[in-house]
């Protein structure tokens, strides 16, 4: 435990409410907050009065990626729950914008708050009394105990295999490495810089691509995200009921009608999807058309799938036009919507006017559920044939999962450049050290016992 | 008879004796008891000082003003550095020694030390009164009497040698055990277990070929063990010999492996992994086709070979047997069969960092006594031990993982506990690029002053060395190379690349693993007049600079939990919430912090939280 490192949690359960907390606590919380958040009017959060709520959005500082809008509170020492500085971000983007302000705010800096660790720090500072921190065992305790059903649920399933054959194989790297350091005389242990730094290079692979499927395994869990997208009144919560074929979302010719995005679950061909209409977010009065565009376009870079909706009725508007031009159109199936109000042939002069490069092309009625199986299997087209594939072993991770994943990635990268730039061999095993740790908190075990049992049992040494 | 001192040894092996040293050097009056004077610091395994791990010992031995390492300066007869072709940082030494000569020095030591006492006498009972130590009582019928004892046995506790199908009550090979000691432990509410470990036969040199053998020479580098001791080169008269067993040594073992006690069932107890006999070689690895042997000259006034690597205590023809199907060894005569040793030690989770033991006050505890192997390791308690015995009733000295071997050593022995003896090896010590072998003086001499141990011309040496240690590094640093033609081609030769635009300083050049000392000095035309030791601590200090910070911060994390005292007066009962596992261990070690307590293994997370809460309540 070292208390000058700031830590980072979702602070509320995860859960289909999609509006969740990322607090941060420590020094640094106001500073990390700050890199992640931009707001209309430049607002630095160090600046502010504490206790204060401000309005704007998480961006990924590298991307330029916006990931949730968002309210952020700003409490300043001492007079937080933990006595520290506390910055809270409340998103309201579901599950995945939380995970990936968590995500950016550890890369900024912060790093995973241990289970109960807030409460911990509240009693440490002072914050509670001793009958208050009575109670902190029982949260530690039973937060403990819920990760460790998780991770013995984890145990019989892929990802531990997928940890402990990594782990096995930097033991038997270390106990090699180890060896020669401990038994000099014995050259039978000695392993060549290039086998070193291949097998590391190979376990690096491994953790990325693990890393990678671990993203896929979100999506195949969560649903692949499908956008609606499309200028105001096209028609697109109408749709969104006739995919779900139940009046869920609210349909109203006023546009506005809820605050927050809707979301929704749905199948199709047993493949699960999650469709967000963007038509639940309020435009406010006054909003310039270009703000409908900007809007889109982040709705349509956070999905897997968009589909852009043009009103066929009404006719291609400039509107229409120019989010056809922001978005990802590789992505996106263009739908001509209302069909059932006009005849064939107006139906084809809009389609040289919306541009090439559709991932699929699609007319219907979303009113008389007319065309509806063409966009489904269009849609499942873009799964099966697309970069998204439904894999058996794809697996779930959490944020401070992929974090120490991430952690062991970059030790074994350090060790390979230590390895590249001739460092001793000493030196390139405190990385491998690091790295293995990290693999070794994930299975909760703790390591330099068993790398010496491993000298043992893997080499005959003597004195 | 009765005698009174302030503190009192109990065995003069590599334990006792740096124990009693370090307790005179303090100004106590202290009184060292042995069995045999003429067997005092003996070898009785092979003759040999240092290697990984034992290396670092000593030298902090040294820099804490103990004797091991000027001791192997004056009795060595071959010496090399190990791990040469590995980081700078991993340097090592081992030498051989002449077992007689340092038997001899270290006896003249002892008798020159002011306020040392060397008595032959063999200590049969503890006085202990109402948990506290009062003095020691020996067969010869006398009372020694002090506040501390340090209990240095070694092997000697209900020792009981097995050769074959032969064995004897010793404490050594023909030399007796000491079984009432263990005894009167015992009736003090001490825990004993056993264990046992193996030794080699030795060979008479004038009956080995070493025609055919590979050996290695001493080093032509000036050389020392200590920081004070004059470097020097040694006569090359002294090689060590290598051979190795075959097909034919493995298949004697395993057609009589049933006559060795430790397979038929005489001997149970725990045997070391590291130093394992021949038998556990050839039955756990029946892969290997070979094992290798070192032949080690044993002294001057001997023509003894230890045949290093052959431990065993199977039967003496079997080991005629073994010995003679090595290349080298067709001929050669045993003058001494190898044998195995089982005895008792103190498991020493009952000991505090101090190695007083947790339930008798005044009472301590250091060697093999504790479950450990091996000199250093027996040494490096021996201080330790030593200088809290002197400082009884005072603040005791105590040694952390991240100041030294010993530290780590000691945390290890009362945190964990062992189920084998003890050896030390540098994978233990998790900060090694910080405890280094050459810097032992850098991290232990303030120490040493302040509890006295070490000369104020010592002292002075050392600071001397620190103040060129700083200005070698300012002179680096401030020194700029600016990128020519001529700098640029040197560093192409070296195959690194070439200088940008504003240049660099002399320090970043070292920084580069591609630059030797030598080369950068001559980048930014400097004179080289640095002694050998300075130059090595500042380019370690330079080219490690990243991992030295990196473990910097681990250890910073470290001291925090280290911070956190635990009282000794807690009661785990008194205690709501810790678990039946984590309370059963915490009673039994009584750890000082709360770092040491995270680390005894059975102690949960959530025990921990407790304790901190407890802590600040």
């Amino acid at each position: 435990m070292n208390e000058e490192e700031t830590i980072a949690a979702i602070s509320t359960p995860l859960g289909k409410s999609g509006i969740g907390i990322v607090r941060l606590s420590g020094p640094e919380a106001l500073g990390i907050a700050g890199k992640l958040f931009t707001s209309p009017d430049d607002i630095d959060l160090a600046e502010v009065e504490s206790h204060t709520l401000h309005y704007g959005y998480v961006q990924d500082p590298w991307e330029e990626k916006e990931i949730d809008e968002v309210l952020v509170s700003v409490m300043k020492a001492p007079r937080t729950y933990t006595r520290e500085d506390v910055a809270e971000i409340n998103c309201h983007g579901g599950v995945v914008p939380l995970r990936e302000t968590l995500e950016l705010a550890l890369d900024a800096g912060a790093r995973p708050a241990e289970p109960g660790e807030f409460t911990k720090r509240a009693f440490l500072n002072g914050r509670l009394t001793l009958d208050q921190a009575k109670s902190v065992k029982d949260i530690i305790d039973s937060k403990t105990r819920f990760s460790l059903e998780l991770s013995l649920d984890r145990l019989e399933g892929k990802f531990s295999d997928f940890l402990s054959s990594v782990r096995e194989e930097l033991t038997a790297i270390m106990a090699r490495i180890e060896m020669m350091i401990d038994f000099p005389d014995y050259e039978e242990s000695i392993i060549s810089r290039e086998e070193l730094e291949e097998k590391l290079s190979e376990l690096e692979g491994r953790i990325e691509d693990f890393l990678a499927h671990s993203k896929d395994g979100r999506i195949l869990k969560e649903g692949h995200k499908i956008a609606v997208l499309g200028r105001p009144n096209v028609g697109k919560s109408t749709l969104l009921n006739t995919l779900l074929r139940e009046e869920r979302a609210i349909v109203s010719p006023t546009p506005g009608t809820t605050r927050d995005t809707l979301e929704e679950e749905l199948e199709i061909d047993g493949i699960p999807f999650r469709v967000t209409d963007t038509a639940g977010i309020r435009q406010t009065e006054g909003e310039i058309e270009r703000q409908g565009v900007r809007r889109a376009k982040e709705q349509g870079r956070n999905a897997d799938i968009s589909l852009l909706l043009v009103d066929v009725n009404s006719g291609v508007t400039p509107e229409d036009v120019d989010i056809a031009e922001e978005i990802d159109k590789g992505k996106t199936i263009l739908v001509l919507n209302k069909i059932d109000l006009v005849d064939n042939l107006s139906v084809q002069e809009i389609l040289p006017k919306m541009g090439s490069g559709w991932a699929g092309v699609v007319d219907l009625s979303a009113k008389e559920g007319q065309g509806l199986k063409n966009l489904e299997s269009a849609i499942t087209e873009l799964v099966w044939g697309g970069e998204v594939r439904k894999d058996e072993s794809l697996v779930l991770l959490n944020v401070q999962e992929k974090e120490l994943l991430k952690r062991a990635k970059k030790g074994l990268a350090s060790a390979r450049d230590a390895i590249k730039e001739g460092r001793s061999i000493d030196l390139v095993e405190i990385d491998i050290r690091e790295a293995r740790k990290d693999l070794g908190k994930l299975l909760g075990e703790d390591l330099s016992e068993e790398v010496l049992n491993r000298v043992f049992s893997d080499f005959c040494v003597g004195k | 008879m009765e005698k009174a001192s302030d503190v009192i040894v109990v065995g003069a092996g590599h334990a006792g004796c740096e124990a009693a040293l370090i307790s005179a050097r303090t100004g106590k009056e202290t009184t060292l008891l042995t069995i045999d004077l003429d067997k005092i610091a003996r070898m009785s395994c092979n003759p040999a000082i240092g290697g990984p791990g034992k290396s670092q010992l000593v030298r902090e031995i040294d820099a804490l003003g103990g004797e091991m390492a000027r001791n192997t300066d004056r009795a060595a007869l071959h010496m090399r550095r190990l791990n040469t072709s590995k980081g700078q940082a991993m340097q090592i030494m081992r030498a051989q020694v002449d077992r007689d000569e340092y038997r001899r020095e270290m006896k003249r030591v002892l008798e020159t030390e002011n306020n040392l006492r060397l008595t032959e006498g063999m200590v049969q009972t503890l006085i202990v009164e109402s948990d506290e130590v009062k003095g020691v009582k020996t067969r010869e019928g006398v009372s020694y009497y002090a506040p501390a004892v340090v209990l240095a046995t070694g092997t000697f506790l209900t020792g009981r040698v097995y050769l074959g199908d032969t064995s004897y009550p010793a404490g050594r090979a023909g030399e007796p055990p000491a079984r009432e000691l263990s005894t009167s432990l015992g009736d003090n509410g001490m825990t004993l277990e056993r264990m046992n470990t193996d030794t080699t036969p030795r060979v008479n040199g004038d009956t080995i070929d070493f025609s055919s053998l590979r050996s290695q020479s001493t080093t032509d580098e000036p050389f020392a063990f200590s920081y004070i001791s004059e470097k020097h080169v040694l006569e090359d008269k002294y090689p060590v010999f290598l051979t190795r067993t075959n097909e034919e040594t493995h298949e004697i073992i395993r057609d009589n492996i049933d006559r060795n006690p430790r397979y038929n069932g005489t001997v149970v107890s725990a045997h070391p992994r590291y130093c394992p006999s021949l038998e556990s070689k050839i039955i756990d690895f029946p892969d290997r086709k070979h094992h290798k042997v070192f032949l080690e000259p044993e002294g001057k006034a001997s023509k003894e070979y230890y045949l290093q690597g052959i431990y065993t205590s199977s039967p003496p023809d079997v080991q005629e047997g073994i010995v003679k199907s090595m290349e080298g060894l067709e001929d050669a005569h045993i003058e001494r069969y190898g044998y195995g040793i089982e005895y008792d030690y103190l498991p020493p989770t009952q000991l505090k960092n101090s190695l007083e033991t947790l339930k008798i006050d005044g009472l301590y505890a250091a060697g093999q006594i504790n479950g450990t192997t091996g000199y250093e390791e027996a040494a490096g308690q021996g201080i330790i031990a030593g200088i809290n015995a002197a400082r009884h009733g005072e603040e005791q000295v105590t040694l952390d993982r991240s100041q030294g071997f010993i530290g780590v050593m000691i945390d290890d022995l009362v945190t964990k506990g062992v189920d084998e003896p003890y050896r030390m090896l540098p994978s233990r010590a998790e900060y090694r690029i910080i405890l280094r072998e050459n810097n032992a003086d850098f991290r232990l001499t303030e120490i040493a002053r302040d509890v006295g141990t070490i000369s104020e011309e010592r002292y002075e040496r050392f600071r001397e060395k620190q103040r060129i240690v700083e200005s070698e590094l300012e002179r680096l640093r401030s020194t700029r190379v600016t990128p020519g033609k001529e700098v640029n081609e040197i560093l192409k030769e070296n195959d690194t690349s070439p200088l940008e635009d504003q240049g660099a300083s002399l320090y970043e050049m070292l920084k580069r693993p591609e630059l030797s000392w030598e080369t950068v000095l001559e980048l930014g035309s400097l004179n080289d007049g640095t002694p050998p030791d300075v130059k090595k601590e500042v380019e370690i200090r330079a080219k490690y600079e990243g991992y030295i910070k990196k473990q910097e911060r681990r250890i910073k994390q470290f001291r925090e939990m280290e911070e956190k005292e635990l009282p000794d007066s807690l009661d785990y009962d008194e205690l709501d919430g810790l678990s039946t596992e984590g309370k059963e261990k915490l009673k039994k070690v009584q750890p000082r912090t709360l770092g040491q307590a995270e680390r005894i293994p059975g102690v949960t997370r959530s025990d921990i939280t407790i304790l901190t809460v407890w802590l600040k309540g």
